[in-house]
């Protein structure tokens, strides 16, 4: 196998098996060569038989058929070649790529780095087996594309949808927060699916997910554990007049999804069901973000309740600033609880090292569900994926807040009630409008192509709308005072995706700088002057900072001001780097209206996607 | 270990073998029947955070116009991965091995060469890939083994830039430190701006210190100042380092990283967060790559801003391009890489502000770039936004005075096709240095080399 070949007393066992593929596969070349469109499966070692001496062959077909073998084995030059000379060093290993959701990253990863040290992953000479990268993507989108894009995760065809840029590489495993994740990827996937899953029927360990009131504001030990959420927030509002309640963002972390099964339960209507939970500015993307943004502003740190896994109250101390309100957790019974599952993925075609690759997945899975493997999730703060639930780590104190059995804790999340409170989550504001401002000014040229440039990130987007929003685009150029700051490239209403790429595809670079500042004003004045604030409204400008020189001063000031009074959120993406650091114009615009701001830091694409995935009731509608 | 003597022959005919297998043709020799089918090139590239795809995507876009116009059939095809770096080598590692993903052409990071080269996941190309302009440093991330096994696309490197109206103001008379400082004079620099400092300057420098490849980079920096000629792995990638140098090394990383010179948030700092520090004035220095130079023109002007080589040693960056092993068009794939790696390619992405890998690039007038975006031209209503000094040639001003003789003389990271084991091991023993009670450097230099020597065994 891969990890294994060099270095490794194996390794003349390795060579005899790929010499008699090789043998095996020179015999019957002609067959392997008629057979060239479809990709040839390794034989099999131990029935491949020995044959004849390759003597009359032609160069040309030894050399092809040799490749092929190659292809084949997956072997490339090293793990032969080097018998010859370096004997003692170690190849490198079999890379297992591992997904999981964002709240899980730190625990997953920390478990990952302890299993690759450890002698578990060692070989006789010291080599490690396998090497991991750990990664994180929004929940809702990993099950989206599993689900169904799959075959563009393998292979990418267009610009528009490419999981490999926006979720990130090809699982070989998958530990999401509960296993109803899996169930909904293997229930919406169709026959043309190209990553098979293979989940485990016990979790890995548990987290309730709580509601983790401020001290001052809780309640009573005994009434801690309640049937249902919205029993503890006409409770908490009860004690406290201005309490409130927040969550993260639904659509990437599964726990917030959770909460939001609890918050729409017992047939409440998700549109008044989501003003329990409303807050000024875009909602944390990780409940550990959420955790650590409270402390921002002391007075919403005291009256702000958060809906976060138990598990953080222990670990999520993370943040920068070192003071923040002390959180008791109360237990909702209607809220299902954080399950991380081991999901095994395979790929169509990923055959070159399928038997490598399933035993060096299922010695972490085995890892992982030893006792070693539970230390990460015990320090972290999880509990027994088993029976009462009670906590990992029976050695140290309970943390403040936490009851060691708060029972009953609830069953396990059902595949059905996350798909369709997802979908109620994305349906309960009803359809957005949306103003996209695009910078063609002459500093955009070098930004313009390719999926990272500035039409590229704004048609990624589209993705978020559905036939019923109403959408707009403005090419943003010009300075004079006298002219309209920008033009219409697609006029605003509703719009097939096909349409508004076709028009954003027409735009070019104009020989001009731009006015940001008068762009902006005038895309507040138009969306504001489009009717009821109730329904969702976002303008996303797409720039790379150049003229933020027109932002300075009274410029900005004025913008900010309409900003604020305005009540549209505003999406600053800059296609340059540190544009959203603190005190630049894009972060403090962005801040002043309640919006996103994305720089070149992070991937803006998908970024962007969900700013615009939250405005609007999505394509699949 | 003794090998059976059947095996042994059979493993020296398979190395001939492979040998031509691998490079088609060998150095003179016959070209071989196209094996290749016409079709889809699939190129995957890391999204470039830089964000200068645009040139990229133009210059395959270019190549694609040839292949029509000449109506081969070959298109190639740009597949975006993650900006993570740590993502990009995952999903190229782990398609490579496993056959998840089709890639005919892979854009290495140079410190990952060695892996998968060794691993056998990428071609052997032939040696005359590698001709005399391509900058010698930089054509030797291309190599292992003594073997060519990708040909630089873009390099980067090091370089410290500087507020030069700051210095004025605190009276320095000489403010163009282009030809280069050391270390003792930064720190006198700095001394004098403490005394009397501008508006909003809290400290000397800031770097990229955060837990990831930045603070690998700077102490790779800081070891290979402090010792000449160190070198962490031998040729074969096997750690070859003792505690002394190590501790030599930590020592200049320690002085390197002071509080009274150093910004304390340079501990948490990558790229972006360095960049905005410096633009917002906080620091009067800054060590950082050649990107820098075009977004921090958007800023500053050139009364204000300095760029000059890095005291000491700088290290080398950049990206490769490979053929997949598995390629079932690799004649046309290397032919791609001959053209984005080729003269005019590399002029393209010098002017686009990128480190271009060619001499020619730098100081030959007969190399010009034919794509517009390249270089906006100034407009004639005066209102173009290209704000980066160029040369009378259209080149970045910098170019050949400042990096070409910085990458010249960079240094690499250790060269093992263990990196990712490295990488992770080196930033990780080194963050006890930016902790509250940091050891002596004798005992971290003693930790590290054992950490080391698990991470990198004999």
């Amino acid at each position: 196998g891969w990890g294994r070949q060099a270095g490794d007393d194996r390794r003349p066992s390795v060579v005899r098996t790929a010499a008699a593929a090789l043998l095996a596969l020179l015999r019957s070349g002609a067959t392997a060569l008629t057979g060239a469109g479809r990709r040839p499966r390794p034989p099999g070692g131990p029935a491949a038989r020995p044959a004849d001496r390759p003597t009359a062959r032609s160069a040309t077909r030894v050399t092809l058929v040799l490749a092929l073998v190659l292809a084949a084995l997956g072997f490339g030059s090293y793990g032969i070649v080097s018998v010859t000379d370096e004997p003692s060093s170690c190849a490198p290993p079999l890379e297992l790529r591992v997904l999981t959701d964002p709240d899980l990253e730190p625990t997953v990863s920390a478990a990952a780095e302890d299993y690759l040290t450890s002698d578990a992953n060692t070989t006789g000479d010291g080599c490690r087996r396998s090497g991991i990268t750990v990664y994180s993507a929004g929940s809702a989108d990993a099950v989206t594309a599993l689900a169904g894009q799959s075959d563009a995760w393998q292979e990418p065809r267009d610009e528009g949808t490419n999981p490999q840029r926006d979720v990130g590489p090809q699982p070989d495993v998958w530990i999401p927060a509960t296993g109803a994740d899996a169930a909904r990827v293997e229930d919406a996937q169709d026959t043309d699916a190209v990553a098979r899953l293979d989940a485990d029927d016990e979790p890995l360990a548990y987290s309730p997910v709580v509601l983790a009131v401020p001290r001052r504001l809780a309640a009573d030990p005994d009434d801690r554990v309640e049937p249902s959420l919205s029993l503890l927030i006409t409770a908490l509002r009860e004690r406290g007049a201005d309490a409130e309640v927040r969550r993260s963002d639904p659509e990437f972390a599964a726990s917030a999804l959770l909460a939001t099964v609890g918050l729409y339960a017992g047939g409440a209507d998700p549109g008044w069901a989501e003003q329990k939970v409303t807050q000024p500015g875009p909602p944390s993307p990780t409940a550990a973000d959420l955790l650590c943004t409270l402390p921002d502003d002391d007075a919403v740190d005291k009256r702000a309740a958060a809906l976060v896994p138990e598990f953080l109250l222990r670990s999520g101390v993370g943040c920068d600033r070192a003071t923040r309100e002390p959180r008791i957790a109360h237990y909702p019974g209607d809220v299902p609880g954080l399950e991380p599952t081991f999901v095994r993925v395979r790929w169509q075609d990923a055959d070159r090292d399928e038997t490598a690759r399933d035993t060096a997945a299922e010695d972490f899975r085995t890892w992982l569900g030893s006792a070693d493997g539970r230390a990460a999730f015990a320090r972290d703060g999880f509990r027994s994926a088993a029976g009462e639930h009670t906590p990992l780590d029976t050695e140290g104190p309970l943390p403040t807040g936490v009851l060691w059995a708060p029972a009953p804790l609830t069953e396990t999340a059902g595949r059905d009630e996350m798909d369709t409170t997802l979908a109620a989550y994305r349906d309960a504001h009803g359809p957005g409008r949306v103003l996209f401002l695009l910078d063609s000014s002459g500093s955009m040229a070098s930004l313009w192509e390719g999926p990272s440039g500035g039409p590229g990130l704004l048609e990624q987007s589209l993705g978020g709308l559905g036939g019923r929003d109403e959408y707009g685009v403005w090419a943003v150029f010009g300075t004079s005072g006298d002219k309209s700051p920008y033009e219409t490239l697609l006029h605003f209403g509703r719009h097939t995706r096909k349409e508004a790429v076709r028009a954003v595809d027409a735009a070019r670079v104009r020989d001009a700088e731009a006015d940001p500042r008068a762009a902006l004003l005038a895309a507040l004045d138009d969306l504001t002057a489009r009717g009821p604030d109730a329904r969702p409204r976002l303008v996303v400008h797409i720039s790379d900072g150049e003229d933020d020189s027109r932002l300075t001063g009274a410029n900005l000031d004025e913008v900010l001001a309409r900003a604020r009074a305005a009540n549209v959120p505003v999406a600053m993406v800059s296609l340059e780097t540190g544009a959203c650091d603190p005190g630049r114009p894009a972060l403090r615009i962005s801040t002043a209206s309640g919006g996103r701001c994305l720089d070149a830091d992070e991937n803006l694409g998908a970024g962007l996607t969900d700013e615009v995935a939250r405005t609007g009731t999505g394509e699949e509608d | 270990m003794t090998l059976p003597s059947t095996v042994r022959r059979l493993a020296a005919l398979l190395t001939v073998l492979l040998v031509t297998a691998c490079t088609g043709s060998g150095p003179g020799g016959p070209e071989t029947p196209a094996a290749d089918r016409p079709g889809d090139i699939v190129v995957a590239s890391g999204r470039d955070v830089t964000g200068k795809n645009g040139i990229r995507q133009q210059l395959i876009d270019d190549w694609n116009r040839q292949q029509e116009k000449a109506g081969t059939g070959y298109r190639a095809r740009l597949v975006e991965l993650p900006g993570s770096a740590d993502e990009q080598r995952s999903q190229l590692l782990g398609a490579l091995q496993s056959g998840s993903a089709a890639y005919d052409v892979v854009n290495l990071d140079v410190t990952w060469v060695p892996e998968f080269a060794a691993a056998g996941l990428v071609r052997r190309l032939p040696d005359g890939v590698l001709d005399g302009d391509v900058i010698k440093s930089v054509a030797d991330t291309a190599r292992w083994d003594d073997k060519v096994y990708a040909v630089p696309f873009n390099s980067d490197v090091g370089l410290l830039y500087y507020r030069r109206d700051h210095l004025r103001a605190v009276g320095v008379p000489q403010t163009d430190l282009s030809t280069g400082v050391d270390r003792a004079r930064l720190q006198e620099l700095i001394q004098s701006l403490e005394n009397d400092p501008p508006k909003g300057y809290e400290q000397g420098w800031t770097t990229q210190l955060a837990p990831y490849e930045g603070r690998t980079v700077n102490a790779v920096e800081a070891f290979a100042s402090a010792t000449p000629e160190l070198a962490l792995t031998d040729a074969e990638g096997r750690y070859v380092a003792t505690v002394e140098q190590l501790a030599e090394g930590i020592a200049e990383l320690r002085r390197r990283t002071d509080p009274p010179y150093t910004l304390q948030d340079a501990v948490h700092s990558d790229e972006g967060a360095t960049l905005a520090d410096f633009a917002a004035g906080r620091t009067a220095f800054l060590r950082h790559w050649p990107y820098a130079y075009r977004t921090l023109h958007q800023t500053f002007t050139d009364e204000q801003l300095g760029v000059a080589p890095l005291p000491g040693r700088a290290v080398l960056g950049g990206q490769n391009l490979a053929v997949a092993a598995a390629s079932r068009r690799a004649d046309k794939a290397t032919e791609l890489i001959r053209f984005l790696t080729g003269k005019e390619s590399e002029r393209c992405l010098l002017d686009a502000g990128f480190a271009a890998t060619r001499t020619s690039a730098y100081d030959s007038a007969a190399v010009k770039c034919h794509l517009t975006a390249a270089a906006p031209s100034a407009s004639p209503t005066g209102e173009s936004a290209d704000r980066m000094p160029r040369d009378d040639a259209g080149r970045p001003a910098y170019a050949g005075r400042i990096l070409l003789p910085a990458l010249r003389s960079a240094v690499q990271r250790p060269r093992t096709p263990l990196y990712g084991a490295f990488t992770q091991t080196f930033t990780a023993q080194l963050g006890a240095l930016f902790g509250d009670r940091p050891p002596s450097d004798a005992e971290l230099a003693r930790r590290l080399d054992k950490a080391l020597r698990k991470a990198l065994p004999d």
